[in-house]
C-alpha cells in the first residue's frame, strides 16, 4: 500500500501539471480539476493497487481521463449521490496566451490530442504514449505527425490575424 | 511545439485543494462500497494466485462474430398511468405503471407496488413481486440504486430474456431471469455475492441468452461496468476484472441492434460495442450523439454513423435519448419538450427522424438495458 507520505509527496508534485495535461485535453480548467481530484480519490481508495504500478502519476493521469471520459449509463443518476470533490480553490482568469493554445488544441481529432498532451506535456515516449492509449507505437507517430500539422497551421492563422 | 511549454506555466497559478479535503471525500465514497471491496479483493488475489475462472478468456479468442440482421420488430411502446400502448395494442394493468421493459415477446411491467407483469398485447400475467430491497442508504438520502435507480428490470435489445433482483427478504436479494418466450423462469438464486449490510450497492447490468450481468461497485468517478456475471447454461459465477471483458463479449456477439463508440476518433480500430443508453441533442438540421458520453457511434450491423435529420422545423433540443430499437434499421428517441415529450422514429439506413408520437411528460418508455 502507498503510505501517507509517499502520496503526500505525489500530490504535492504532481497536481499542477496533471491539471495543465487535462486542461490541454478538454479545454475547461475546471472540468480539468474535478478530473484530477477524482483521480487522487481514486488513488486514496485504492492505494493497494497503486503501490503496485510503476508510475503512480501515471496511473492517476489514466484515471483523470477516463474520467473525462466518463461513459457510465445513467451517469446523471449516479452524480447526484456523488460525495463531491472539493473543485478548484480559487477562480483562475486564464491568460490568453494560454487560451490560443487551448482552443487549438481543441480543433484538433481527441485522439491526436491525448497524444500530443502525453507526449509533449506528459513527456512520455512514443512508446509510453502506445501503452498508455492502446495503441500501436506507429499509430501514436502518425497522430502525432498529424497533429503537430494541424496545431502549426491553426497557431500561424492565429499569428497572422493578429498581425 | 514550444506553443505547449508555455502551457506548463498556467500551472503555478493553480491552487490544489488540501490532500485531507480528497481524503475525507475518499472516505465517504469508501464506507459505502467497503464490504464490497473486501469481497472483490478476496477474489482478485484469489486469481493473481491461480484461479481460473477469472473474467472471459474464453472469449478472447474469439473472432468478431460478423453481424447480421435479425428477424423480427418491436411496436412502438410507451405506458401512462396504467395503461400500456404496445404498437396498436393497448392494455390496462391492475396498477398504475413505473417501468417497462421490451423483450421480443412482450413487455415486461413493473407497477408502483413493486409487482412484475407481462403482457404480450392481450393477456396480462403476473409474473413476480420485487419485494423490498431494505438497501437504504440515508446520506444518500435514501435507497440508492433502487428509489431513485431508473429501473429493476433489465433486458436486451433482441431475445427474450429478462433479468430482476428479488428481494424474499430485505437485503436478501436473488437472481431472477425470466424467458418471456417459452414462460419460464430459467434461473432463479440468490445474489452471488454477499451484501451483508446496508449501503452497499449492487444493481443488475444486462442480460441475453448466455449470461445475465451485474455490478457490485459502483466506484463513483469510474465508468460503470459489469463485475460478474452468471452464465446461465452453468449456473456458473464469473467475475469480470479485465477491461474490455463486457466489450469482449459483446463483440463476440451478433451486433445488429448494438451500438459501436469511440471517445476518441473515428478510427474503426478504436471503436468498441456498447449496448447502453445513448444520449443525442437536436441542433438545426441534424440529430447527433452529445453528452458527456462518446461521439463516435456507428451503427453495429452497417457501420453507419449515427446521425439524423430532424423533422423539419423541429426545435433545437438537449437531451435525446435512445430508448427502443424498433427493428434494426429503426430507433426511437425520447425527446423532452415544455408540453410533454415526442417519441422522434429514426431510420439510419436513410438518416431520417419523423415524430411518431407526442406523450405526456410522465409517460414511461422502455429502458435500454
Amino acid at each position: 500500500m502507498v503510505d501517507r507520505p509517499a502520496l503526500d509527496e505525489l500530490y504535492n508534485a504532481s497536481y499542477r501539471r496533471l491539471v495543465v495535461q487535462l486542461y490541454a485535453i478538454c479545454g475547461d480548467l475546471s472540468d480539468a480539476e474535478d478530473a484530477v481530484q477524482e483521480g487522487f480519490v481514486a488513488a486514496l481508495r485504492k492505494r493497494r493497487q497503486l503501490a503496485k504500478v510503476q508510475n503512480p502519476e501515471a496511473w492517476v493521469r489514466t484515471t483523470a481521463i477516463n474520467h473525462l471520459r466518463s461513459r457510465w449509463r445513467h451517469a446523471a443518476v449516479v452524480r447526484k449521490y456523488q460525495p463531491r470533490v472539493p473543485g478548484p480553490q480559487l477562480p483562475i482568469e486564464v491568460g490568453p496566451e494560454y487560451v490560443a493554445i487551448v482552443t487549438a488544441l481543441g480543433q484538433v481529432d481527441a485522439g491526436q490530442r491525448e497524444a500530443v498532451v502525453l507526449h509533449y506535456l506528459a513527456d512520455m515516449g512514443t512508446a509510453e504514449v502506445a501503452a498508455e492509449l492502446g495503441i500501436s507505437e506507429g499509430t501514436v507517430k502518425s497522430r502525432l505527425f498529424r497533429a503537430r500539422e494541424r496545431l502549426a497551421s491553426l497557431l500561424d492563422d492565429k499569428e497572422e490575424r493578429h498581425v | 511545439m514550444s506553443d505547449l511549454d508555455l502551457l506548463r506555466s498556467l500551472g503555478d497559478e493553480i491552487v490544489p485543494p488540501s490532500l485531507d479535503a480528497l481524503r475525507e471525500t475518499a472516505r465517504r465514497r469508501q464506507r459505502r462500497t467497503t464490504t464490497v471491496m473486501t469481497v472483490l479483493a478476496a477474489a482478485i488475489v484469489a486469481t493473481v494466485i491461480g484461479a481460473v475462472q477469472l473474467a472471459v478468456p474464453e472469449h478472447r479468442s474469439t473472432p468478431p462474430a460478423k453481424p447480421s440482421k435479425v428477424d423480427g420488430s418491436r411496436p412502438l411502446t410507451h405506458a401512462e398511468g396504467a395503461t400500456v400502448h404496445y404498437g396498436d395494442q393497448t392494455v390496462t394493468m391492475p396498477g398504475r405503471v413505473v417501468e417497462i421493459d421490451l423483450t421480443d415477446d412482450g413487455v415486461m411491467v413493473r407497477t408502483a407496488d413493486n409487482r412484475v407483469w407481462f403482457t404480450d398485447g392481450s393477456a396480462v400475467d403476473e409474473i413476480s413481486a420485487i419485494g423490498e430491497s431494505g438497501w437504504e442508504d440515508e446520506s444518500a438520502g435514501g435507497d440508492v440504486l433502487w428509489g431513485n435507480y431508473v429501473g429493476r428490470m433489465v433486458s436486451g435489445n433482441t431475445g427474450s430474456e429478462v433479468a430482476w433482483f428479488e428481494f424474499p427478504q430485505p437485503r436478501s436479494p436473488e437472481v431472477v431471469v425470466y424467458d418471456t418466450g417459452s414462460g419460464q423462469v430459467v434461473y432463479h438464486d440468490r445474489h452471488p455475492i454477499d451484501l451483508p449490510y446496508t449501503g452497499v450497492t449492487s444493481g443488475l447490468y444486462s442480460v441475453d441468452a448466455g449470461s445475465v450481468f451485474g455490478f457490485t461497485d459502483l466506484t463513483f468517478g469510474e465508468e460503470l461496468r459489469p463485475t460478474w456475471r452468471i452464465e446461465l447454461a452453468t449456473r456458473t459465477f464469473k467475475p469480470m476484472f479485465e477491461p474490455k471483458a463486457y466489450e469482449a463479449i459483446l463483440q463476440s456477439g451478433n451486433l445488429a441492434r448494438t451500438l459501436l463508440i469511440s471517445d476518441r476518433t473515428d478510427d474503426p480500430a478504436d471503436f468498441v460495442p456498447f449496448d447502453g443508453v445513448l444520449e443525442l441533442s437536436v441542433t438545426g438540421p441534424r440529430v447527433t450523439p452529445a453528452g458527456k458520453q462518446p461521439h463516435y457511434v456507428k451503427d453495429g450491423l452497417t457501420g453507419q454513423n449515427i446521425a439524423f435529420s430532424a423533422p423539419p422545423g423541429y426545435p433545437d433540443t438537449d437531451s435525446l435519448w435512445l430508448v427502443q430499437w424498433l427493428d434494426d434499421d429503426t430507433v426511437v428517441l425520447h425527446a423532452k419538450q415544455q408540453d410533454g415529450a415526442d417519441l422522434l422514429e429514426c431510420h439510419i439506413s436513410t438518416s431520417e427522424c419523423s415524430l411518431a408520437l407526442h406523450v405526456p411528460s410522465n409517460a414511461v418508455v422502455p429502458e435500454i438495458g
